[in-house]
């Protein structure tokens, strides 16, 4: 079970499968579409009524469609961070105040549904998912060395985009030698075992894993300083932006723009 | 300037948790030579090349590299010296090929223009270039091995230390990489250092070879002598080349009668067979010595 979780894991982390097709927004320099979807974030971070939030997803789904990335795929990488907060949002109905459209139980418990914290809930979900979109999106059609770079020129710190470059790198290599651990592990298990073996197996294979990446660590540090590095990742990266660049964050601008007017207009309050 | 590239005198270390891991060492490598460090495991060859390139200061003695002491000028030495690590990666640390090659470059502080060029060169040099978008999980163990050199000679090394090339490498991929390190001698006179236990591949890459053992040089000398010292080899744990041994059984068990010092390589080896038919045609009685299976 823990192998199949480590090999799926590995796959959604290093596909780039989706990032080196020809659709629409691989065709976008990184650094306006990093700039264009963290602008919808902001949105959906702000917007309280549900149409906004509505607009931002369908508009992230177009925009996946016009990028070559299959729906079906497309739709349950982006629901699969829903599980979680949906049970986040469960007790919502049940806790919020205000009038109540269905009750539970008889007369000295009560447990009663209310249209506020319906709408609570139904608001709190579709907020994440517009917030989580834009992100999967944005991972699934940009190279993660770009995203880097893209960061890099938007001035955030390097020790943030060193950090995770290097994360990135060893992930694989973090995995590939749990899944290599786990395997050995199997292959000398003939019976069932007990949950409580396994569990101490799993815990001196964590510390195992500690201990191996720990000294990882060490070589890699020895490795960049032989090659003169002292205490600062340089590196020369070439982005252009084109007219192309330039509408598609022209268009994301307008977008955000109108729906937070929208907004503030009460027109599309549901 | 020195003639010796490499100079090791008389080197203690000792790691933090008082492990003694190399003491009165003594090591002499001259420009352009091509030289093995040969022994076993924990033999404390890859603590000796960490000393070569700065990474470690010696806890008695000095290094020397190309005239400089390595203490004081931990920066520049690094910079002569292109060491390879084993695992390739430990080296790739970079989301692409290009900027893991491009990394040593711009450390130097070299301009942009001249950071690509050299980049280009040494994924050229290497035959790497044509996946230089690559990122380094994506390539195979050979193609990581080449692509460490690259990284190294990028920064255009008058060393190249390399701690056991070989490792994890299919045929092919030794073969490439043998002509690859022979390329780099022949072309740039760059001085190697070779730290191995494999000792079938070591004659194609040197010339001369020091032995070490639990931290202390027990042999050094021409590779055809080091391999004939019956005795420090086995106390060593080192096993000759096939082929040393092989001959070495010839000349003990039939009429074969090869010449010391024993072949290292197969073109040695296949010259010392037409030598020896040669002569068996003017002695017709020595063939009957030849085993018929061979």
């Amino acid at each position: 079970m823990l192998s199949s979780f480590l090999k799926a894991s590995k796959e959604i982390v290093y596909n780039e499968r989706f990032s080196l097709s020809n659709g629409f927004l691989q065709s976008i320099d990184p650094r306006v579409k990093v700039f264009s979807f963290t602008a919808f974030i902001l949105v959906a971070i702000v917007s309280k009524s549900i149409l906004p939030l509505i607009t931002l997803v369908t508009m992230t789904f177009i925009f996946s469609i016009a990028s070559k990335i299959p729906l079906r795929f497309f739709t349950l990488r982006t629901a699969f961070a829903l599980i979680f907060v949906a049970l986040i949002a469960l007790p919502l109905p049940f806790v919020t105040p205000g009038s109540p459209i269905a009750t539970i139980g008889n007369n000295g418990y009560l447990i009663s549904i209310t249209s506020e914290g319906l709408f609570k809930a139904l608001q709190f979900v579709l907020r994440v998912w517009a917030c989580i979109t834009p992100l999967i999106l944005l991972t699934l059609t940009t190279r993660f060395s770009s995203l880097i770079h893209s960061l890099e020129r938007f001035r955030v710190p390097r020790v943030f985009t060193n950090m995770m470059s290097v994360t990135y790198r060893f992930i694989f290599l973090f995995i590939d030698e749990a899944y290599r651990m786990i395997l050995a592990r199997e292959s000398r298990t003939v019976r069932g075992e007990s949950c409580l073996r396994a569990t101490k197996a799993l815990a001196s294979m964590m510390s195992t894993l500690f201990i191996r990446s720990y000294e990882r660590g060490e070589r890699v540090y020895l490795a960049m300083m032989a090659r003169g590095y002292e205490g600062n990742i340089r590196s020369i990266t070439r982005m252009s932006i084109n007219g192309r660049d330039m509408i598609f964050g022209f268009f994301a601008i307008a977008m955000c723009m109108m729906i937070i007017s929208l907004e503030y207009l009460h027109i599309g309050v549901v | 300037m020195s003639d010796l590239a490499v100079d090791v005198k008389d080197v203690k270390y000792v790691y933090p948790d008082g492990c003694v891991a190399l003491d009165s060492v003594d090591i002499r490598v001259v420009r352009g030579e091509r030289v093995a460090i040969l022994g076993p495991n924990g033999a404390g060859k890859s603590t000796l090349l960490m000393l070569i390139d700065g990474l470690y200061r010696p806890s008695k003695g000095s290094v020397h590299v190309l005239g400089m002491p390595t203490n004081g000028n931990t920066h520049k030495v690094r910079m002569k010296v292109g060491l390879v690590f084993q695992d390739p990666n430990d080296q790739l640390f970079c989301p692409t090929l290009w900027e893991d090659v491009a990394f040593g470059p711009l450390n130097m502080g070299l301009d942009e223009e001249e950071v690509t060029r050299r980049a280009e060169d040494a994924l050229k040099a290497v035959g790497l270039y044509g996946l230089k978008d690559k990122a380094p999980h994506h390539l195979s163990a050979g193609e990581k091995k080449k692509a460490t050199i690259a990284s190294v000679l990028a920064m255009n090394p008058e060393v190249l230390v390399l701690d056991e090339p070989t490792a994890n490498l299919d045929s092919k991929s030794r073969i490439e990489l043998i002509g690859l390190i022979n390329n780099l001698h022949r072309r740039q006179r760059i001085t190697l250092v070779v730290a191995t236990h494999d000792l079938d591949f070591i004659p194609m890459v040197a010339d001369r070879a020091y032995v070490l053992n639990r931290g202390h040089v027990v042999a050094e000398g021409a590779l055809e002598d080091v391999f004939s010292d019956s005795k420090v080899m086995e106390e060593s744990g080192l096993e000759p080349p096939t082929l040393t041994k092989l001959f070495d059984l010839l000349n003990r068990f039939t009429g074969f009668d090869a010449v010391k010092p024993l072949p290292l390589t197969i073109d040695q080896a296949l010259h010392e067979i037409r030598h020896y038919l040669a002569k068996s045609r003017l002695e017709p009685q020595v063939r009957r010595a030849v085993p018929k299976e061979s």
